[in-house]
């Protein structure tokens, strides 16, 4: 009891020793101890003839799969070449690579997000330029436009994009079949609404498109916003917004639209599969026709569902669009750490990554198509490309739109846009605060950049 | 009597039925990694329809490079140095503290006591800059380092505790023996000390072992991954979960907690009980 | 127990060299509590008025943050009214119930140890990845919990899906760990001297009235220090936020802890972050104080 009672009485005279101790140090003393070097060298030496390369990325299984067994097939040509392999998650992936990054602890070779790389190029130095290394790594299977676009920053090949990809319309033929909805006509957000609003209401235990918030951000949002100014979500040479108060709020309403007509299912229901709609039950029992997906995971969406054909359509088009909005990309990109003590043998790894025939068809479309024309003509030849994944990067070719990744796609602007289509999901604020408070945000975010 | 019996029966009965209610969250999970995903969502039957050890097999290898093995190392790797260091030190520094009547004892005592209110939270960020500059993230030295330092004054508080209720005739004798200070911490006290020592090394283990906030910040590497983070990652690295296996490996990353403490549940409670910690 | 008054008499035996060993053992935690405690405790303040983001120089920018947090940042805002929320829902939650078993448990039953010792197994895995799995397992829209109240013939909840039932449902992950706060309440209420009852029972006192007469007082300094030390810990809470709910929907669950670390780790708003944990900081402190400064009136001294 007294014990106790001392404790306390100890526990408050610290408290008032600490609030002492905050007194003391309230003038504003410039630190000079805390201007640090961030340049840890990775403390795993050449330790024998082994060498040992870390190699991190996520995926799903069969992406995990086929990395795997590429690793091993190199492993087992170059016996003194030990790769780590960190699988991670999409969920925190940027997070967990922008730390690595920051305090010197990266791996050798990382697969990178193209929404947060821009941002990583813009914050440091931090990957070898491929153009340094002819001798290590043939660049001749990427055809030089494709590499120019994703992957070169001011003229150096700091990236090597995985694949082409795109942004697709997965559709569940037998739930398109079963509530009337034709697969031939082009999708306006006109007629999404329309049609969604429609399916609903016929058929309640149905929705017309399985999204989760960030989604949205991506697949309408921004390609709304697009097709309607011609322009990204921030355009980063003027670092302004690429869109006015009034579109915002148009693009905004749509989505509250799509909501409250149940062309989306509620927010309530989908938000514990967000990241991961695949895994959504309705979509596994076939009650959404449709599901948004990057083509390289389109077979996450059709793996969920084995007995039920599915096909891609295009995605939505507004008639009276500035450009498409939407347009073929990569779906990531592979970075060598300047900070490595191997990079050499992680070049050399890459170089049998992209330009070896074996590794081409083990790796086939886990991330989506292969970028170099010769692995495309050899799957080609060997039919190891999945045609819903080959149909909807044809699809996305003909497309105009320009990439938007940059300041748009940074983890800060990002989490704003989720935020403002959370918001609106929930129905927590109108369009109309949703849009302003997002506009504070982002400007407040482009004056901090520089 | 014989209402007596019945009252106390009924207690028994209410106090069943509320543990059952309790646990039951731990019970479900260890079905719960016999059954298939269908099984577990939608479901109310408790028992499983198979008792397939699947879940577990393929659980624990993984789908990646390592297998949970690997992440059981590591996590004894980085938890037994650990609430070793923590031990040694802590219990050096309440020795200290409680028979040396130094000029500023009390007042560095007070200081000792305020740092048990200072947030975790508040400190994390500096920490992690200096643990950069040392070139010691991404190692287990970030645990290891505040450990041997006695930087867990909750164990230090404990302890002093605990020696201030030894009689102070058993150590100054010893010394009048001509024993040196150590000496006589360590042939006399120490083995005194051993019910609090078994407490605070509880109790730092069963802490770092289900850390997860500065695991996450300080370790990056999969390789060097403990339980906390190999778990976190597993529920969303494959692109279909299966519950089972991460049920299963959820189940197993715990057992050696309870075992741990059912073997020594006495010292639990009693560290518990001495110093109102939070457990 | 009493070894209190031992301090009392002489302040301090001079720099005897028998002290300056002991003093010495007391420097290994000295030299402890300053680089790993004082040195980030204080540069925390200085980074708090700093740029600080560990790609750069910190550059000093005077109170921007602490303006900026207070006038311009909803997400703070609504991260404090969460914390608060989750912490004035869990600290007497947790408390109240553990009192609760332990005034039935403190009885000479047999078997009551393992009884005490199965109540107090989900305290033990307090704080782990498991558990958190678990709760998002169990209380998902066709999880365990809304299969059982389908079965009652009550509606499903949306547990993680509602903005206002998540924030519940973790706070019950919370509040289902109180097996340490029992304990205590346990250790307490053993220390009661029987002697007061029965004085209470010859003047015939009814059982409810030789509670809140007896037993309540001679517990509330151990109410009192166990409610503290919930409270520092309900207000950093981070791990079931983040695994669970991960702070959403719509930040419903998006604590300070959570938003302390988003800034910090992934934005490397690192002297932001800094602000804002003085701000959490500097709420414990009022709490505490507050509590303090209101012990005199509700917490019993037996001296």
């Amino acid at each position: 009891m007294k014990k106790m009672m001392k404790a306390a009485s100890l526990l408050m005279a610290g408290a008032l020793t600490a609030v002492s101790l905050a007194g003391c140090t309230n003038e504003p003393v410039q630190s000079t101890d805390s201007v640090g070097s961030n340049q840890q060298g990775n403390s795993s030496a050449n330790s024998g003839d082994t060498i040992t390369l870390r190699f991190m990325w996520w995926g799903g299984d069969d992406r995990n799969e086929a990395t795997l067994a590429v690793i091993n097939q190199y492993q087992e040509l170059h016996p003194n070449i030990r790769i780590e392999a960190e699988m991670n998650s999409d969920q925190g992936y940027v997070d967990k690579v922008s730390t690595m990054l920051a305090n010197g602890t990266a791996p050798d070779i990382i697969q990178q997000n193209v929404d947060s790389l821009p941002d990583f190029v813009s914050r440091g130095d931090f990957f070898v330029d491929f153009y340094e290394y002819p001798d290590l790594f043939d660049t001749s299977g990427f055809e030089k436009n494709f590499i120019d676009q994703f992957g070169t920053f001011d003229g150096k090949l700091l990236a090597l994009p995985t694949g082409m990809s795109c942004l697709a319309t997965v559709a569940n033929t037998e739930a398109a079949e079963a509530c009337g909805i034709d697969l031939t006509k082009q999708i306006t957000w006109d007629s999404m609404l329309e049609d969604g609003a429609k399916l609903h209401t016929e058929n309640p235990d149905f929705y017309y498109m399985n999204v989760d918030t960030k989604i949205l951000c991506e697949y309408v949002l921004r390609p709304y916003l697009r097709q309607l100014t011609g322009e990204s979500f921030i355009v980063d040479s003027e670092k302004r917004m690429g869109f006015t108060r009034d579109q915002l709020v148009e693009a905004l309403q749509y989505i509250k639209d799509c909501y409250d007509n149940g062309v989306f299912e509620p927010a309530e229901d989908s938000a514990t599969f967000k990241g991961q709609i695949h895994t959504n039950p309705k979509w596994m029992d076939g009650k959404f026709v449709f599901a948004y997906g990057p083509s390289s995971s389109i077979s996450l969406l059709t793996n969920a569902i084995p007995d039920t054909e599915c096909t891609v359509v295009q995605m939505p088009l507004a008639d009276n669009r500035v450009n498409d909005g939407y347009f073929a990309d990569t779906p990531q990109y592979m970075t060598v750490n300047k900070d490595s003590e191997n990079v050499e043998e992680a070049i050399k790894f890459l170089d049998y990554f992209y330009n070896n025939s074996d590794a081409q068809t083990t790796l086939k479309d886990v991330r989506s198509i292969p970028p170099t024309t010769t692995a495309r003509n050899l799957c080609d030849e060997e039919g190891l490309l999945d045609s819903t994944v080959v149909e909807a990067v044809n699809l996305a070719a003909n497309l105009n739109g320009k990439s938007d990744k940059g300041y748009t796609t940074s983890a800060e602007v990002y989490a704003i846009q989720e935020d403002m289509v959370e918001s609106i999901a929930y129905g927590q604020s109108t369009p109309e605060e949703a849009a302003d408070n997002a506009i504070e945000l982002i400007t407040d975010y482009l004056s901090t950049v520089n | 009597m014989k209402k007596k019996e019945i009252r106390i029966g009924i207690t028994y009965i209410l106090l069943g039925i509320f543990g059952i209610i309790m646990l039951f969250p731990v019970i479900w999970m260890f079905f719960a990694c016999f059954k298939t995903n269908n099984e577990i969502f939608g479901s109310l039957a408790l028992l499983p329809e198979g008792w397939s050890l699947d879940a577990f097999i393929q659980g624990w290898k993984t789908t990646g490079t390592y297998t949970y093995a690997q992440y059981f190392i590591n996590t004894f790797l980085l938890v037994i140095p650990t609430t070793l260091l923590t031990l040694a030190s802590c219990s050096i520094v309440a020795y200290g503290f409680a028979r040396f009547d130094f000029p500023g004892n009390q007042f560095l005592f007070m200081v000792l006591i305020a740092t048990l209110m200072l947030p975790n939270a508040i400190i994390i960020i500096p920490r992690y800059s200096l643990f950069n500059k040392l070139g010691w993230l991404d190692s287990y030295m970030t645990f290891f380092a505040p450990a041997a330092v006695g930087c867990y004054p909750f164990f230090v508080f404990m302890m002093v505790q605990f020696l201030r209720g030894l009689p102070r005739d058993l150590d100054e004798s010893a010394y009048m023996d001509g024993c040196g200070p150590f000496q006589c911490f360590v042939k006399i006290l120490l083995p005194l000390l051993k019910p609090a020592l078994f407490s605070a090394g509880l109790f730092q283990f069963l802490w770092t072992w289900n850390d997860f906030f500065n695991t996450n910040i300080y370790i990056n590497s999969v390789s060097k991954y403990p339980l906390s983070l190999a778990l976190r990652m597993s529920i969303d690295v494959t692109s279909n979960i299966q519950w089972n296996q991460v049920m299963a490996m959820a189940l197993v990353s715990v057992i050696p907690l309870i075992i741990l403490f059912f073997s020594a549940q006495k010292y639990f409670v009693e560290g518990i009980a001495t110093t109102g910690m939070k457990g | 127990m009493a070894k209190a008054k031992a301090k009392e008499k002489p302040r301090h035996g001079g720099w005897t060299k028998r002290n300056k060993i002991g003093f010495s053992y007391v420097c290994i935690w000295i030299f402890g509590f300053l680089v790993f405690q004082l040195y980030p405790f204080i540069s925390s303040l200085i980074y708090s008025f700093t740029n600080y983001d560990i790609f750069h120089t910190p550059e000093f920018v005077g109170l921007d943050n602490y303006i900026r947090l207070f006038t311009k940042d909803q997400e703070f805002w609504n991260s404090m009214a969460v914390t608060l929320k989750y912490t004035f829902i869990t600290v007497p939650g947790k408390v109240v119930l553990a009192l609760i078993v332990a005034l039935i448990l403190n009885r000479n039953l047999k078997g009551i140890n393992f009884i005490r010792t199965v109540y107090y197994i989900p305290s033990l895995l307090s704080g782990s990845v498991a558990v958190a799995i678990l709760w998002k397992v169990l209380f998902m829209n066709d999880g365990f919990i809304n299969s059982l109240l389908n079965a009652a013939g009550l509606p499903s909840v949306k547990w993680l899906g509602q903005p206002s039932m998540a924030v519940v449902t973790i706070c019950m992950l919370e509040i289902w760990q109180f097996g340490s706060s029992m304990v205590l309440f346990l250790s307490a209420l053993k220390q009661v001297p029987q002697s007061l009852y029965e004085a209470a029972r010859i003047d015939g006192a009814s059982k409810p009235r030789m509670f809140f007469k007896i037993t309540l007082p001679m517990i509330t300094s151990i109410a009192f220090f166990n409610i503290i030390m919930q409270l520092i810990t309900a207000l950093q809470n981070f791990t079931s936020a983040f695994v669970v709910t991960n702070g959403g929907p719509n930040k419903a669950t998006y604590v300070l802890g959570m938003k302390l670390y988003t800034d910090a780790f992934k934005y490397f708003k690192m002297g932001y972050a800094c602000a804002t944990s003085w701000i959490m900081f500097v709420v414990i402190l009022i709490i505490t104080l507050v509590l303090f400064a209101t012990s005199k009136k509700w917490v019993y001294y037996d001296n």
